[in-house]
């Protein structure tokens, strides 16, 4: 009891301490709707009644860094006497992690810095059309309200984010599917600019090239391809700025940059340091003096300095529009002189009043308002400088935003909970009769090495690698203290050997995958997957007392219970659930737009003519809709099947395989919401979860005693890890797979694909915490030589498992928590601990907490 | 001499060839296993040796064609390795018949350790080794680690499968085979294998994290390392037990 009381306790600060610790840690960002007016009301930025320039053309060149422009090892030779005579303004500008061309896309435009949660929204939501800044504001919005023409022309990121028959006049996307293509990509882009259109009329043109960054991805910066490409981009800038009216203000520009091996996403400086160019011929009067090219230096830092955001702002001034409501940016202190002095100031105070609002929107009325009435006075330009970057940093510095408060209160509620987790380990070693401490010694050592793992990025990001080595260590540990047969390890070896190789993980090795293979093998895939549903359907329909939860008269021989009707029922109920689940996924799959194998063909017509819809002439939206109900009915049939279980079982009073039934019906619900090239994994798992019982039920009686729980509890941390990790899942949030989220739904509704998408991410450790507790509570009669379990049998056991389960999660919390706090000035907080943090905390709070405490309490409760 | 428990001739009885000598002292069963007589001549001094010499060869460069290229110069040294083996194994108060035939065991146990080498290459892809890629590599792995762990082994019991068996799998297996130098550079070269594999997933993009760089150098720094630890032990317990000497078991 005293167990009991503490074990709760425990659970509930390692909860709370975790999610404080959480609260503390994100920094929260407010964006803004609607689209941004003058402050004053009409332009500040207009000098006799016109703007500086009136069209615009923006050259993205992808991962175009620094150097690539202005370093001596450039090719771009018309680039450097741009510089040389004045006519072009270069610098380098800081671009924010992560450095990928999406989020980077939308600083770009929006002149907003994403923060974390922000960047996981950005890739969370990757692959539908929810992604589209229409809503939010942004200079290609301002522009289109100033009824500008807009052309676009190369990488198709924009038509996600600006849908083009909203937004362009002409339009034209290219897919970066094809890194290795070097020049096709290019050549799509270029061929639009003929004469033709270039006299034509338009205001906008915006080109994004990215030839460069797949060479970059294929062969580095250094790679024999790059001189010749960044020709041909230097004869393209040449071309549109001879073609250009005075009027025409021509930036270009890298969206990020690239590492030494030609890579991005991080934020290393090569990275974060995408060269920029505004050119002009206007610009000649601003006397600059440039020399170009420079000396290459390993800090990529070529003239001015820039945030990459300051170019919306000056974008605002030089073009006349209203600074878009989210931007961050500052306006670049080398252009102001275009204007007249008392010009400059307005343009300045006009600045300062949209940060200020930002500012105002994000922490209600500050101290910074007194600061800004004495500042509207001034003259000085370098003080309205001082003043906006003040404000800048506050805004963008979300590092300093950390909640100390919260942050230290979590960690101490943490390393409370681990506290008691570990004095309840002890106590439990020391109520152990067999007084072995092996076991123990082991389990500790175990863990310790996989939380020190927290503080290496790369660890994080190779998981899979540390639970391999720790699953097999676990496996030859027991093999060597005798407690499993040689033959046994050998097929549970040959099993996570099997496992390990499904999906590729981690972001440093691509190698071999089962799931690669049987995508380019669809009859083979089709083949395993068929086989899968039939063993886990004989399994629902065998494995435990599920038909003798339905049959009439008890079982006689096998002739009898063949007319049985309840047995009928329960067999039609059985292979109706999973023909309906197959059926799902076959047109799941032909949906997709796969081609289905030709042997498989005939029973996709015939499941279509049964609902009415002719496969061949078929329409799209009808073959959804039968999707949609295929789920739906699915989802139902399970539910049936699954209460049917429970209620028959406790009228009939054969609660002593519950457990086995329920964990069966769910697999069923698992197979349904996994990726169809991953469905025969759960082969696999059936054949290590077989060896296992296997292994248990020749060696020990229920109910187990605590070394076997012990272990077998860590084993199951194994294999649900290492599964997990094997099932398409990384520690990154791009990996989190949204294909099977809308199973049966017709609309969004949070809560039902939020369940969804819990449940097809964690399928293998749900199988495996119901696969564990099938073994720990669950025991055929044989022969009525085996008694069941008591209740106070059953409590305890869930007790034992419960103690070591609590000890892993609540130490893995308290060090990884230690590492991220440790960690918070790191390169990698935002792209690597982070992410593990949210993983963590499903992990603990979705998995360990509300599956394996709540949902099997409530199991074991009913049985 | 050898520091094995010393048996005071009650009751000595010969098993197979006279390899094992069961010896009952007081009721307990103590077994006694071949073990080098003359430690440091057995040292696999050679192994870091040998390690240091392919790095400078460019190892890093091309693991595959390196390790392909200096395997017949790793045979030879193992064939004189063996043989020093069989010099410092060699009881010599006893006749050993084997002696006249220590080229026929030398040739028998490389013979055998080379066909072993594909159950152990079988072993490595169980324990994690790529599937599909650098199946060249890891075979080279495990022709690598079949000389320098399991050919020392199969010498020093005279290719006995079942003494080696009873070696590993006898109750006192630990301390049997902690005082065992030959053994225990085998056990070592297994367990360096093993850990060599850690840096593998660091981001650190060297060129030694090639695939089988780092397991090779672990399992040959491990075999050297692992025969160093009988030796301590032996001072170790000579340090401890000089008072009585005497009264030592």
């Amino acid at each position: 009891m005293r167990e009991k009381r503490l074990f709760l306790f425990g659970l509930f600060m390692h909860i709370c301490g975790f999610l404080l610790f959480m609260k503390g840690f994100f920094p929260s960002k407010v964006v803004l709707s609607g689209v941004n007016q003058f402050s004053g009301g009409e332009s500040p930025f207009k000098e006799y009644q016109a703007p500086k320039f009136e069209k615009l053309i923006l050259v993205v060149v992808d991962a175009l860094r620094s150097d690539f422009l202005f370093s001596r090892n450039s090719s771009m030779h018309f680039v450097h006497s741009l510089v040389e005579q004045g006519s072009a303004i270069p610098f380098t500008a800081y671009s924010n992690p992560p450095t990928v061309t999406l989020p980077r896309l939308k600083g770009i435009t929006t002149g907003s810095t994403p923060n974390f949660l922000d960047a996981i929204l950005n890739v969370a939501d990757d692959k539908d059309t929810s992604q589209s800044l229409s809503k939010q504001d942004s200079w290609v919005k301002q522009l289109l309200l100033k009824n500008k023409k807009l052309n676009f022309f190369g990488d198709d990121t924009w038509l996600k984010l600006f849908p083009p028959v909203e937004y362009f006049e002409n339009f034209d996307g290219t897919n970066s599917f094809f890194v290795s293509d070097f020049t096709e990509v290019d050549n799509n882009v270029t061929r639009h600019l003929s004469t033709n259109f270039l006299s034509s009329d338009w205001d906008v043109l915006i080109l994004h090239y990215l030839g460069l960054d797949h060479i970059g991805h294929k062969g580095g910066p250094r790679s024999s391809f790059m001189p010749s490409k960044q020709k041909e981009m230097d004869q393209i800038i040449e071309m549109l700025y001879d073609r250009a009216s005075d009027d025409t203000l021509l930036v270009v520009m890298g969206d990020h940059g690239m590492n030494e091996i030609g890579n991005h996403g991080g934020s290393s400086t090569g990275e974060t340091s995408p060269g920029l160019l505004l050119a002009s011929p206007k610009f000649q009067k601003l006397g600059k003096n440039l020399k170009c090219p420079l000396d290459y230096n390993a800090d990529y830092k070529y003239y001015g300095k820039i945030n990459q955001i300051d170019i919306v702002p000056t974008l605002a001034a030089l073009l006349d529009f209203p600074i878009p409501k989210n931007s961050l940016g500052v306006f670049i202190q080398d252009f102001l002189p275009l204007w007249k002095f008392e010009n400059q100031i307005r343009i300045l105070k006009e600045n300062c009043e949209h940060l200020l609002s930002l500012y105002r929107a994000k922490y209600g009325q500050s101290n910074l308002e007194g600061k800004w009435e004495k500042q509207k006075l001034s003259n000085s330009i370098d003080s309205y400088y001082d003043f906006l970057y003040l404000i800048q940093n506050q805004l963008t510095a979300s590092a300093a935003e950390y909640k100390y408060h919260e942050i230290f209160l979590g960690l101490a509620l943490l390393l409370g909970s681990t506290g008691i987790s570990s004095s309840n380990f002890l106590i439990s070693y020391l109520k152990d009769k067999s007084q072995s401490v092996t076991p123990y010694s082991l389990l500790a050592i175990f863990i310790l090495f996989y939380v020190s793992h927290f503080f290496a990025s790369s660890l994080i990001e190779e998981e899979h690698q540390v639970w391999w080595f720790l699953s097999c260590l676990t496996i030859m540990t027991t093999y060597f203290s005798k407690q499993i047969s040689r033959h046994s390890s050998l097929l549970l070896l040959i099993g996570i050997r099997l496992i390990r190789s499904w999906c590729n993980s981690g972001q440093k090795y691509y190698s071999f995958s089962f799931s690669d293979y049987l995508l380019g093998n669809p009859d083979i895939l089709w083949q395993l997957n068929i086989v899968t549903y039939v063993v886990a359907t004989i399994m629902l329909y065998s494995e435990g007392d599920l038909t003798k939860c339905f049959m009439m008269a008890p079982y006689v021989n096998f002739k009898e219970h063949l007319r049985d009707v309840g047995s009928m029922i329960s067999f039609i109920l059985v292979f109706v659930t999973s023909t309906v689940s197959f059926s799902f996924k076959l047109c799941q799959y032909f949906n997709d737009g796969n081609n289905i194998p030709n042997w498989l063909y005939p029973l996709l017509v015939w499941i279509g003519e049964s609902h009415g819809i002719p496969i061949e002439s078929m329409v799209e939206n009808q073959l959804h809709a039968l999707n949609v109900s295929f789920s739906k009915s699915f989802f139902v049939l399970v539910a049936v099947l699954a209460s049917a279980r429970i209620v028959l079982g406790k009228l009939r009073r054969k609660t002593n395989l519950l457990l086995t039934d329920i964990s069966n019906i769910i697999t069923l619900l698992l197979i349904h919401q996994t990726r169809v090239e991953i469905i025969p994994i759960f082969l696999v798992f059936f054949f290590v979860k077989f060896t296992l019982k296997h292994q248990i039920f020749t060696n020990d009686q229920l109910p187990l005693d605590r070394k076997t729980i012990m272990k077998l509890s860590w084993l199951t941390i194994c294999l649900q890890n290492l599964s997990f990790l094997s099932m398409g899942n990384t520690n990154s949030i791009a990996t989190v797979d949204l294909s099977n989220a809308y199973n049966g739904c017709n609309s969004y509704n949070i809560f039902i694909v939020g369940l969804l998408t819990i449940i097809s991410t964690f399928t293998g450790p749900i199988f495996w915490s119901l696969s564990l507790s099938q073994m720990l509570y669950d025991q055929k009669l044989v022969e009525n030589n085996t008694r069941t379990l008591s209740r106070h049998e059953i409590a305890e056991t869930f007790q034992k498992k419960n103690i070591s389960s609590l000890l892993f999660y609540s130490t893995s919390g308290l060090v990884l928590a230690i590492s991220c706090f440790a960690l918070r000035f790191h390169l990698f907080i935002w792209t690597v601990f982070s992410p593990k943090v949210l993983y963590f905390a499903s992990w603990s709070l979705i998995l360990h907490f509300f599956i394996e405490y709540l949902f099997m309490g409530l199991l074991l409760w009913l049985k | 001499m050898s520091p094995n428990i010393k048996a005071p001739s009650k009751t000595v009885s010969f098993l197979h060839d006279g390899s094992t000598e069961v010896v009952n002292i007081e009721d307990k069963v103590v077994l006694k296993f071949p073990n080098s007589n003359i430690p440091l001549l057995t040292l696999p001094i050679h192994n870091a040796f040998f390690i240091v010499g392919l790095f400078l060869y460019g190892l890093q460069q091309d693991p595959k064609g390196i390790l392909r290229k200096n395997l017949v110069t790793y045979i030879v040294i193992q064939f004189s390795y063996g043989y020093l083996i069989t010099i410092a194994c060699s009881n010599k108060k006893k006749k050993d018949r084997s002696e006249d035939n220590r080229g026929l065991l030398i040739g028998a146990s490389m013979a055998i350790s080379l066909l072993l080498s594909l159950p152990v290459f079988i072993t490595l892809i169980l324990l994690g080794a790529p599937l599909i890629e650098y199946l060249e590599e890891t075979y080279l792995l495990g022709l690598y680690l079949s000389l320098s762990a399991i050919y020392p082994l199969l010498i020093q019991f005279k290719c006995n499968y079942e003494t080696l068996v009873n070696f590993f799998g006898n109750g006192n297996a630990l301390q049997v085979v902690s005082q065992n130098h030959v053994a225990m550079s085998s056990v070592g070269y297994a367990v360096g294998t093993w850990i060599g594999v850690i840096p593998l997933p660091l981001d650190w993009d060297r060129d030694w994290q090639k695939w089988p760089i780092t397991l090779l150098t672990g399992g040959m720094a491990g075999s050297f390392l692992g025969s160093l630890i009988p030796l301590f032990l032996d001072c170790y317990r000579k340090f401890t037990s000089k008072p009585g000497s005497k009264k030592e078991l």
